[in-house]
């Protein structure tokens, strides 16, 4: 008995000595995926060009070339009441890019679009969204000095005063951006430097705060809440950002759909998760039907402030 | 998930009429004439212990051969039996013991206490004594018994014995991965598991990251699990109750044993304080790892230029004295303390002739818990014995980091700079509790009492310092959230109630109250266990229960980290109910097993879970980073344990769904739970070949873990003023817990081989973990390999299953005396 076990055991002290008995990693398949559409359309009231994003999706140990992720010749058409309002064509800029040319106002408050993409290689998505009201917005305010962060820095602030609509859920976005002109500099004819403005352009400032905690930061640098704690009342929005001064701020005052808000914050939270192994998985939200992504539409006004 | 659901709203805020329910149906209980002691009946009460140590027998049978009427010895081997006045022929019996029988006239009550011996003809065979009930006799279902020597006996990782990872192989209860000590009951969370040592609860049950738990197996008398069918003493969680009793010391002789293995070397001491009436036990163990590296370690820092130690270590030191003062008063104070601890520190020195810095850092990783409970037992009547206890409780994690620079010029100090980081967070309970076993006649035995807990929470709090002396920097700062108190009470009362031969049932209920400032809850929880004996020794059971549980643990699910934070109900965040029912049958085949099958269908409310993307290390409120939701889990589980004879061990099987839903994960559609598994079958078992050798295996199989896994991959574009920017490629995931690990197996085998000596006996033990070297999976990760094809380096993305433990083989030295 005993010689036998001394046997068993340098048995296994040899075989557990080979590189493969001992190794603790395995190459195992990859999960099985379905090609999709991947669509990310946002429209506002004040779009003149309607672009939506549409690429696909690959397997997730694939090797894709910046140009493969565009789908090509798809068909990408916009309808209200049933009827087809626009379709949407390449960008010529962009070939992940559909647009089509509109009125200001071609998405109107209360009535419902649907967005419908199709393809032969891939399942039609389509996605419904109900143009929201506009935000009935008291006064829009700029404050220099609106606390500190954790980090110590100091926070300026936007403040929106708005009157929230009682019985119907509402969300609500503002997105800021510094309006800066845009300079030219010319000679005049005795050598001195003129400078002339020719036009302005906004550079978006990140949103940080809010004092509301049940507003969220979302992806694009903007801030949301819904109105669930404040239903038909006077509501202040404020969103902070880091102190800087002697600028004219852009407000996007926004009411966008939940769809749209859902999206947001959920993508958001995966892009803070992904690079965090001990984040929790995050699912990102999408109303798309067969499809990733989200459409989503928004009332914006748009005010400056110093 | 939208099942039908029990409407127990009703009971979550009782009136102040229901908060009297319990003491009115307790002193019904207890003036019921039923209940009083009839004329002409008499009561013998007293202990049942074993003869050699004094041992209390938990579970004996006492029966009175002439009038069939009988019971079973309490947890303190207490008994009370009332008969009518006549000759009485009693009979004592624990398997594993001689028999003992006496006969008298009862004319009046008496006590009697006896000494039980272990029978010198079973010895020789018997491995593991069955102490208990059989199965079919008591109304309780979903409970199970494991002998503590059955426990020793499973062959262990590295050959530390362990009492929650056999716990682990027990049907309706999933292990959460390799090597971790977790208990993921019918469904439930780790924190839903209520685990009592000595009666006092133990927060963080782990060390090592969970590869060992927290109970010396040397020192441990008797384990039992409740997953379902509570009786109405139990409270405070939904999903288990582990009870863990600590060995009560040899109150006639001195005895010892210990051993020394791979990893760690224990002791444990028992003997009489005072022979025949108090009796202390003391049992140690360490880890000794950083011990026998530390010249290694110390040589490599030496080669990179520096001086200093690292090292991780573990231990645990269990304690208990007792003190018999009379047949009816004993006290016993039973202690408990554990701590894991990593550390390093480090100096450098760099001397440049006339300027010289030193460089020290000291860092440290620390753990643990303290247990203590002060227990009176009393009789106050022949009929009704009382323990009142007394507890203290503490779960602790304690985090340093300081570094310190000074630099010398000519010998004078120039400059001197220090920083250090301080995390603590944790849990205290201070308890009291009384209880009150009474039983009026052998058809019932009724059970009342009523407990107090005060926790102070500490949630997790940051202190920092920095000092510099050259620009007079001095900064202190407190970053996390104030401690909090809180205190949980209950109040319950229980009958176990003969009513026929056949029929029998455990009824009750549970009145549990949680105080936290202007947050008051209270909870009233019916429960009831019923059997009915079917012929042929069948018996057919039946459980519902419902349960509430006041504090939460976060916790991150994949590795048994010490960050983990125990808090409490507050405004926001709900305390979790559950309900269960179950169905079962139970049978003892012929002398030696037990077999039980069992459904069960539970619901949880207010589960609580981290919101997505929200991770344990964060500092803001931790109440706006949990979402809660409610719980499914419905399975079969079917048992079949062997508790004595030269084979002994259990086979069990378990079917099993587990599902999760909340509004703000998953899209608030409801998901698999990460621990929802099929099927989990285990066996393990031991056989004695002889005096001299014995051998056990265990295998276990299960379905993989659910896991959360990007299917595939896009770009996620960036909405923009007038357009979308494409700036980061990110994986898309359809639901939580979409993927499936590869299915869990696993095969440990040990054989032991012992000799008596003279004046000791030692067992040499040999064994291996995971003997096959199966690759079970921990954890899975995208990676890339490199391959050479025509001198062109290639890149592959490859998906990896990363695997904890290949084989593991152990050797351990024990000893007896």
């Amino acid at each position: 008995m005993r010689h036998f076990i001394l046997l068993l055991l340098v048995s296994a002290g040899f075989s557990s000595c080979s590189e493969d008995f001992l190794s603790q990693t395995l190459t195992i398949d990859p999960p099985e995926y379905e090609k999709q559409f991947v669509l990310h359309g946002f429209g506002s009231n004040l779009d003149t060009t309607f672009k939506i994003s549409l690429t696909q999706n690959f397997g997730i140990l694939e090797t894709v070339a910046d140009s493969a992720w565009a789908v090509k010749n798809a068909t990408v058409e916009i309808f209200e009441g049933g009827q087809k309002l626009a379709m949407l064509n390449v960008a010529p800029d962009n070939p992940k890019s559909y647009q089509a040319q509109v009125m200001p106002g071609f998405f109107e408050p209360g009535k419902t679009y649907e967005l419908r993409a199709s393809h032969p290689d891939f399942p039609t998505v389509t996605s419904r969204q109900t143009m929201p009201d506009p935000v009935d917005v008291d006064s829009v305010r700029f404050r220099q000095k609106a606390g500190i962060d954790p980090d110590g820095s100091n926070l300026s602030a936007i403040d929106v005063f708005l009157n929230d609509k009682a019985g119907v859920e509402n969300f609500y976005e503002i997105r800021l951006a510094i309006l800066t002109p845009n300079l030219e500099f010319n000679y005049d004819s005795l050598g001195n430097v003129i400078v002339d403005t020719i036009g302005y352009s906004y550079f978006s400032i990140s949103v940080t705060d809010s004092d509301d905690p049940n507003a969220q930061i979302t992806y694009g640098d903007g801030i949301v809440v819904n109105d669930r704690f404040f239903d038909g009342q006077s509501y202040k929005f404020v969103a902070k950002f880091y102190e800087s001064y002697g600028y004219t701020y852009q407000v996007f005052m926004r009411a966008v759909t939940e769809e749209y808000y859902l999206w947001s914050l959920s993508a958001q939270r995966k892009y803070n998760a992904d690079d965090n192994p001990l984040a929790e998985p995050v699912t990102t939200y999408t109303n798309l039907d067969k499809g990733i992504g989200a459409f989503g539409l928004a009332h914006e006004q748009r005010f400056e402030v110093k | 998930m939208k099942q039908p659901k029990l409407n127990t709203n009703f009971l979550s805020r009782p009136s102040p009429a229901f908060v009297s329910t319990l003491f009115f149906l307790t002193l019904c209980l207890c003036s019921n004439p039923a209940y009083s002691q009839a004329p002409g009946k008499f009561t013998v009460s007293g202990y049942v212990s074993d003869a050699s140590s004094g041992e209390r027998l938990i579970g004996a049978t006492v029966a009175d051969r002439r009038s069939g009427q009988g019971t079973v010895t309490n947890t303190y081997g207490f008994f009370s039996l009332t008969l009518p006045s006549d000759s009485v022929l009693l009979y004592f019996a624990y398997i594993g013991y001689e028999s003992q029988a006496f006969t008298s006239f009862l004319g009046k009550n008496q006590t009697l206490n006896v000494n039980l011996s272990a029978s010198a003809v079973l010895k020789e065979v018997e491995i593991v004594a069955d102490k208990y009930e059989r199965i079919e006799e008591r109304a309780q279902m979903s409970r199970i018994d494991v002998p503590i020597e059955q426990i020793k006996r499973v062959p262990a990782i590295l050959g530390e014995k362990d009492v929650l990872k056999a716990l682990q192989l027990l049907p309706g209860v999933a292990s959460g991965g390799e090597g971790q000590a977790g208990l993921y009951v019918r469904g439930g969370s780790p924190d839903q598991n209520l685990i009592l040592l000595d009666g006092v609860p133990v927060y963080n049950a782990s060390h090592l990251f969970g590869f060992f738990s927290v109970f010396n197996a040397d020192a441990i008398k008797d384990v039992s699990l409740t997953k379902g069918g509570f009786p109405a003493r139990y409270g405070g969680r939904l999903s288990s109750v582990v009870e863990i009793n600590m060995k009560e010391g040899n109150e006639n002789e001195y005895h010892g044993e210990g051993s020394i293995s791979t990893v760690a070397s224990k002791v444990t001491i028992e003997g009489p304080l005072q022979k025949g009436k108090s009796s202390f036990i003391v049992s140690g163990r360490r880890t000794y790892i950083d011990v026998l590296a530390r010249p290694l370690i110390k040589q490599g820092f030496k080669s990179d230029g520096s001086e200093g130690v690292a090292g991780y270590y573990f231990y645990d030191l269990n304690a208990k004295v007792n003190h018999r003062f009379s047949d009816k008063d004993r006290l016993y104070l039973s202690f408990y303390t554990g701590k894991d601890k990593f550390y390093i520190d480090l100096s450098e020195k760099y001397d440049y002739g006339f300027e010289r810095d030193e460089y020290t850092t000291n860092s440290g990783l620390g753990w643990g818990n303290l247990t203590s409970a002060l227990r009176w037992n009393h009789v106050l009547s022949p009929r009704l014995f009382a323990n009142a206890t007394l507890t203290y409780s503490r779960y602790k994690f304690d985090t340093r980091a300081a570094s310190a620079d000074k630099e010398y010029l000519n010998g004078n100090l120039t400059s001197e700079s220090s920083y250090s980081l301080h995390y603590f967070s944790g849990i205290d309970d201070v308890a009291a509790k009384l209880d009150f076993d009474f039983v009026p006649n052998p058809q019932h035995l009724i059970k009342f009492g009523t407990n107090a807990i005060v926790h102070t929470f500490y949630p997790g709090r940051f202190e920092t310092e920095i000092r510099e002396s050259d620009d007079n920097t001095n900064i202190k700062a407190t970053i996390g959230q104030p401690n909090v108190s809180a205190t949980e009470m209950a109040l319950y009362a229980e009958d176990d109630w003969k009513i026929t031969d056949r029929f029998r049932v455990n009824y009750g209920l549970h009145l549990s109250g949680f105080l936290l400032k202007d947050n008051p809850y209270f909870s009233l929880q019916p429960r009831l266990n019923a059997r009915y004996m079917l012929d042929r020794g069948w018996a057919l059971k039946g459980a519902f229960s419902t349960m509430r549980q006041y504090i939460h643990l976060l916790t991150n699910e994949s590795i048994g980290l010490p960050t983990d934070l125990w808090l409490p109900t507050t405004g926001i965040v709900k305390p979790q109910d559950s309900w269960q029912a179950a169905l079962g049958v139970a049978k003892s085949i012929g002398k030696e097993y037990e077999f039980s099958a069992e459904v069960y269908y539970k619901e949880m409310k207010n589960v609580i879970a981290f919101q997505e993307g929200a991770s344990l290390f964060q500092f803001d409120d931790w109440q706006t980073r949990v979402s809660q939701g409610d719980g499914e889990a419905y399975g079969l589980e079917l048992f079949v344990q062997k508790k004595k004879g030269r084979l002994n061990g259990w086979v069990g099987y378990t079917m099993a769904w587990a599902w999760r839903q909340f509004d703000d994960i998953n899209q608030g559609k409801r998901y698999p739970y990460k621990f929802d598994r099929r099927h989990d079958f285990e066996v393990t078992g031991s056989y004695k070949i002889n005096d001299r050798i014995s051998v056990a295996a265990t295998w276990v199989f299960s379905t993989g873990n659910a896991v959360t896994l990007g299917t595939s991959k896009y770009e996620a574009p960036s909405p923009d003023y007038g357009g979308y920017y494409y700036n980061w490629v990110t994986t898309h995931t359809p639901q939580r817990n979409n993927y499936r690990y590869r299915s869990y197996n696993r095969l440990d085998v040990g054989i032991d081989f012992t000799k008596k000596k003279k004046y000791w006996e030692r067992t040499w033990s040999f064994g291996a973990y995971n003997a096959y070297s199966r690759k079970n999976p921990f954890f899975l990760t995208l990676d890339t390999d490199y391959d050479y094809v025509d001198g062109q380096v290639k890149e592959t993305t490859v998906l990896k299953q990363i695997s904890l433990f290949p084989v593991i083989p152990y050797v351990s030295y024990s000893f007896k005396f």
